[in-house]
């Protein structure tokens, strides 16, 4: 209800653009699912854009047209919806597809990123992500990488990775 | 009454269990008005090395069954038996003895843990209540033993939690839930608070003990991917009651109950693919307020298929007669007057 509320107050203003920071809990599996529907319907409605921030890999899923992966205060990865959870190009993205639970793992580990997240008052060198990376070569420690354009056959849209190895990460992923 | 393997005896048996806290008007006369049905009739069994999900939305009385599991709170009606006995009818010495075998692992690592106690004293201070578990002299072996059985490093005994991360407290929670030994543990969101990419890391470990120490779990979750992932059995809770239980294949798969096939049908599927071919049913309106149950089926008023009679009788947790003599998954307990078969998940 309280949510409902704050979404009219901010549609009063007939905004061209919304941010909806974690709009949702999943702790209300059922009221979760009645707001994003309030808001994609409002979105039709309105021609407006959305920015949906949120850790929810299913609620991403289910709306976004285009995904921006972000890893210790850096985008590192961004793409059109059916293109990132088909093959991640960054191997970030990778490990927190693989760890969702799925059914025909039952019985075996899921599998972890290992490490923890870093503190963002000591961010690694280089790649932020390497200290926890299963791909991560030296050059991975040294150089930051950039945020390069992925290219391959049959994509349309743009697509980028903040990965040195981003072709190695989607082929794997393929 | 709930399936289960046969030959085995439940650990745990859940009859009737009731919990209202009274709602009370007035400073000085305080007067007692109403009550909040926080649980009002919850049954399950708990089978020996078995993982029973508990699962629901916010507010339907998962914590408050847990708590009472624990003896963290006492029930107003009803009846826990832990191998046969009443365990909300003993006290005193019976009690205590009863309680070291029932053990629970709290949902946030950042307020569960005393910050002011070392690890070691926070992981070893049950014995202080259990001292016939651990004698004085091999307290901080023990710790450290459980450090390492947990996966941490035994020599941060003398760390204060502050010192870790979210996913190393709830390690020291589980290792604290472990001290004495016991046979069950009651889980209640222990990886909602943490980081996504640590969370798998918790289940794995959770998996792991449970074989390492033959562990019966009570494993309460909203997430419902998790719950089936490390769940033999789930049971369904809405407003203080469980709606519906069955194995993992027979919820998931063949779910009779509307509250569940809506509940299912709104989990968010990491699956862009599956957004196109999904049926979702979206419930209207809000959850009623366990102070104020409606009459009848508790769902009724969220509830598509509501008939008169669903404002009438209550349904019981049973298996529903149109499946009672037919073989296969849609054969199990679900309270619902109207119960029927429908595929939600893709
Ligand atoms: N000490 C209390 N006094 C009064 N009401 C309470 C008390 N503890 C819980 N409740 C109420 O009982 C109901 C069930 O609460 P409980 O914490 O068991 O729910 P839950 O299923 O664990 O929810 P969540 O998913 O949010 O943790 C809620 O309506 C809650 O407000
Ligand atoms: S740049 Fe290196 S460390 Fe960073 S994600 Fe890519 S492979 Fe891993
Ligand atoms: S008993 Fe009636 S209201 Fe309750 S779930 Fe079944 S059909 Fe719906
Ligand atoms: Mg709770």
């Amino acid at each position: 209800m309280r949510q409902r509320i704050m979404i009219a107050m901010a549609m009063a203003l007939e905004p061209s653009l919304i941010i909806a920071d974690e709009p949702t809990t999943a702790l209300d599996v059922t009221v979760q699912a009645q707001v994003m529907d309030l808001l994609a319907e409002l979105q039709r409605e309105l021609h407006m854009g959305l920015i949906l921030i949120t850790h929810d890999l299913g609620v991403v899923a289910d709306v976004a047209d285009t995904i921006a992966v972000m890893y210790a205060g850096r985008i590192v990865e961004r793409a059109p919806v059916h293109e990132i959870y088909r093959a991640p190009a960054h191997p970030y993205t990778r490990g927190l597809l693989a760890s969702i639970p799925r059914l025909d793992q039952k019985g075996q580990d899921l599998y972890a990123i290992k490490g923890l997240p870093p503190n963002l008052t000591r961010i690694p060198p280089g790649c932020a992500f390497h200290p926890r990376c299963p791909m991560a070569q030296d050059v991975c420690v040294t150089e930051e990488p950039p945020l390069a354009r992925v290219t391959y056959e049959g994509l349309v849209a743009e697509r980028r990775s903040a990965c040195h190895f981003w072709k190695e990460t989607l082929d794997a992923s393929r | 009454m709930p399936h289960g393997e046969p030959g085995r005896e439940p650990i745990l048996q859940v009859r009737g269990l009731v919990k209202h806290y009274p709602l009370t008007q007035g400073v000085v006369v305080r007067k007692q008005v109403g009550a909040v049905k926080a649980v009002d009739g919850v049954d399950f069994d708990l089978y020996q090395g078995e993982t029973l999900g508990i699962v629901g939305e916010s507010g339907c009385g998962k914590s408050t069954v847990a708590k009472m599991l624990v003896n963290l709170e006492r029930p107003t009606a009803g009846e826990i038996r832990y191998k046969g006995e009443d365990i909300t009818r003993l006290s005193g010495r019976a009690l205590k003895a009863v309680r070291r075998n029932i053990q629970m692992v709290f949902q946030d690592p950042y307020t569960s843990l005393n910050p002011r106690m070392t690890v070691g004293d926070i992981i070893g201070e049950p014995y202080e209540i259990h001292p016939e578990v651990a004698p004085k002299g091999s307290r901080r072996q023990k710790v450290q033993e459980l450090l390492d059985v947990v996966g941490l490093n035994p020599e941060y005994i003398n760390r204060y939690p502050h010192q870790f991360s979210g996913g190393q407290r709830q390690r020291i929670g589980i290792a604290r839930g472990l001290a004495l030994r016991p046979e069950v543990i009651v889980a209640d969101e222990p990886v909602s608070a943490l980081d996504v990419s640590v969370q798998a890391q918790v289940i794995n470990l959770l998996d792991q003990l449970q074989s390492q120490f033959d562990l019966s779990y009570v494993f309460i979750a909203h997430d419902l991917s998790i719950v089936r992932h490390i769940s033999d059995r789930v049971g369904v809770m809405y407003l203080g009651r469980i709606v519906e239980t069955g194995t993992d294949a027979e919820i998931y798969e063949h779910p009779t109950h509307p509250y569940t096939q809506a509940l299912l049908s709104a989990v968010p599927v990491p699956d862009p693919e599956a957004r196109e071919h999904r049926e979702r049913i979206i419930l209207s309106g809000d959850v009623p307020s366990p102070a104020n149950p409606p009459s009848g089926c508790r769902f009724r008023t969220r509830c598509w298929k509501a008939r008169e009679r669903c404002a009438l009788e209550v349904p019981a947790l049973a298996v529903p007669a149109e499946f009672r003599y037919a073989e296969g998954p849609a054969a199990h307990d679900s309270a619902c007057h109207f119960a029927e078969e429908k595929q939600v998940v893709p």
